[in-house]
């Protein structure tokens, strides 16, 4: 990187810049043009759940397993109930999220998550990574993604455009079991995602052991309980279900709202790693 | 003038150039370089934070910088339309070739690069300028360096 460093060492502020610096004023900051539109989001989300303002939804086609059963159907649309937790599924009182650029989105029903603040944290936070394991890995392919969630739609319930690239890797054990999953999907240059899977969760340094001394957000739903955490640019969301760890990190803007569809799909679907080979 | 005026003067003529760099790295686009490390002034004119020494009077602008420049890519949805080897030719092809890889990374990759192999910063001070876990900014940074030995196929040593 010697290149990049001779080049930039090269560049300086401009002159301009100087002047514009010392003259700073910070009681006349001018807003940027972004937080007028976050503001204007948050406002216009905040009017629509004060005044109740709902969506209508068309429910989901059953969904097929991959041995061909149903095993369940998603509810397109979003429930808003005085529980904070999770909304009534026979309610008519709904809202959405609302996506980027006045777009709205109707979603199956999502739960509203407890999420702890760690932005003050620093290098104290535990690092995870997926576990060692015995075994060997192979690339993620789509099968893998349809057998893990029971769905060909995983992308429309995880929010994933359908330009995005997703890659991703599957773990096995020596025995050929999967074990492990991890999914990675950008969006544009600014949102990713990682999802990860793991079988079992009495693995040393588990990628979603929860340490029972971490300060985390706790949300209880449909009985499974929710560990969520959020720092200054990214939300890490962790649940186990039948055995199974999910552990997601989410960046960028919309983080909290794709927490919610990843814990919702995972409860849903009942995801695991069986149909994976 | 004022013990404030002298102290933000002090800093701005002691790393205006390493938040411009940092910015136009992240940004690739002059004119949103500036406005970030505008930005990050006016945050500290605005917070006043405690910053004992240098490097982390340094340290907390390069934050606020690069936060203000990945927030302009956001607000754009997409790369900046005035390159930055436009304005700043590269010496020699390798390192336009370089610089144009570097470009391609997703932008909070291309902190990570920059304060990593610009600025010397660890990852866990990388990871508390840019607000992530040690984890995260390795797994970056490897996932940068991969990305760059694949496009540039070995030629240019990183």
């Amino acid at each position: 990187m010697k290149r990049y460093v001779n080049y930039l060492d090269g560049i300086e502020a401009p002159e301009g810049l100087t002047a514009r610096l010392t003259n700073l004023k910070s009681e006349r900051r001018i807003r940027p043009a972004y937080l007028y539109r976050t503001a204007g989001i948050a406002a216009a989300l905040a009017l629509a759940v004060g005044l109740g303002v709902l969506w209508r939804h068309a429910p989901a086609d059953p969904v097929a397993d991959h041995d061909g059963s149903e095993h369940y159907t998603p509810d397109i649309g979003i429930i808003v109930t005085d529980d904070p937790l999770l909304g009534d599924p026979h309610s008519d009182r709904r809202e959405g999220y609302e996506i980027l650029d006045g777009e709205h989105a109707t979603y199956y029903t999502l739960p509203r998550l407890n999420i702890a603040d760690a932005s003050g944290l620093s290098d104290t936070a535990m690092d995870y990574t997926l576990c060692p394991l015995d075994g060997y890995e192979r690339d993620l392919v789509e099968n893998d993604l349809v057998s893990l969630f029971g769905t060909d739609r995983y992308r429309e319930h995880l929010g994933i455009p359908e330009d995005a690239e997703i890659s991703g890797a599957v773990y096995f054990t020596p025995e050929g079991t999967a074990s492990g999953l991890g999914l990675y999907w950008t969006e544009g240059d600014m949102f990713r995602v990682r999802y990860e899977v793991l079988r079992g969760y009495d693995v040393p340094s588990c990628p979603v052991m929860i340490s029972p001394d971490d300060d985390y957000g706790v949300t209880e739903v449909d009985g499974v309980r929710v560990t969520t955490l959020a720092f200054e640019n990214e939300t890490e969301v962790k649940l186990f279900v039948d055995g199974f760890g999910y552990k997601a990190t989410i960046y960028g803007e919309g983080r909290d709202e794709l927490a919610a569809r990843f814990v919702r799909l995972v409860l849903a679907s009942r995801a695991g790693l069986d149909g994976i080979e | 003038m004022s013990q404030n005026s002298n102290r933000l003067e002090e800093l701005i003529k002691e790393h205006q150039n390493a938040l411009y760099r940092a910015a136009l790295s992240v940004t690739g686009n002059p004119q949103d370089a500036e406005d970030a490390v505008q930005d990050g002034y006016l945050k500290y004119l605005e917070r006043r934070p405690r910053v004992p020494d240098g490097r982390s009077a340094r340290a907390w602008l390069m934050r606020v910088t690069l936060n203000a420049a990945l927030d302009r890519l956001r607000d754009k949805k997409r790369h900046p339309t005035e390159e930055l080897l436009d304005v700043h030719p590269a010496p020699d092809p390798g390192t336009g070739e370089l610089l144009e890889a570097i470009g391609e990374l997703p932008p909070a990759e291309r902190a990570a690069v920059h304060l990593f192999y610009y600025e010397g910063y660890q990852t866990g001070e990388i990871a508390k300028i840019l607000g992530r876990r040690p984890g995260t900014v390795r797994s970056d940074l490897s996932r940068a360096r991969e990305r760059l030995r694949e496009k540039l196929k070995g030629e240019i040593e990183l």
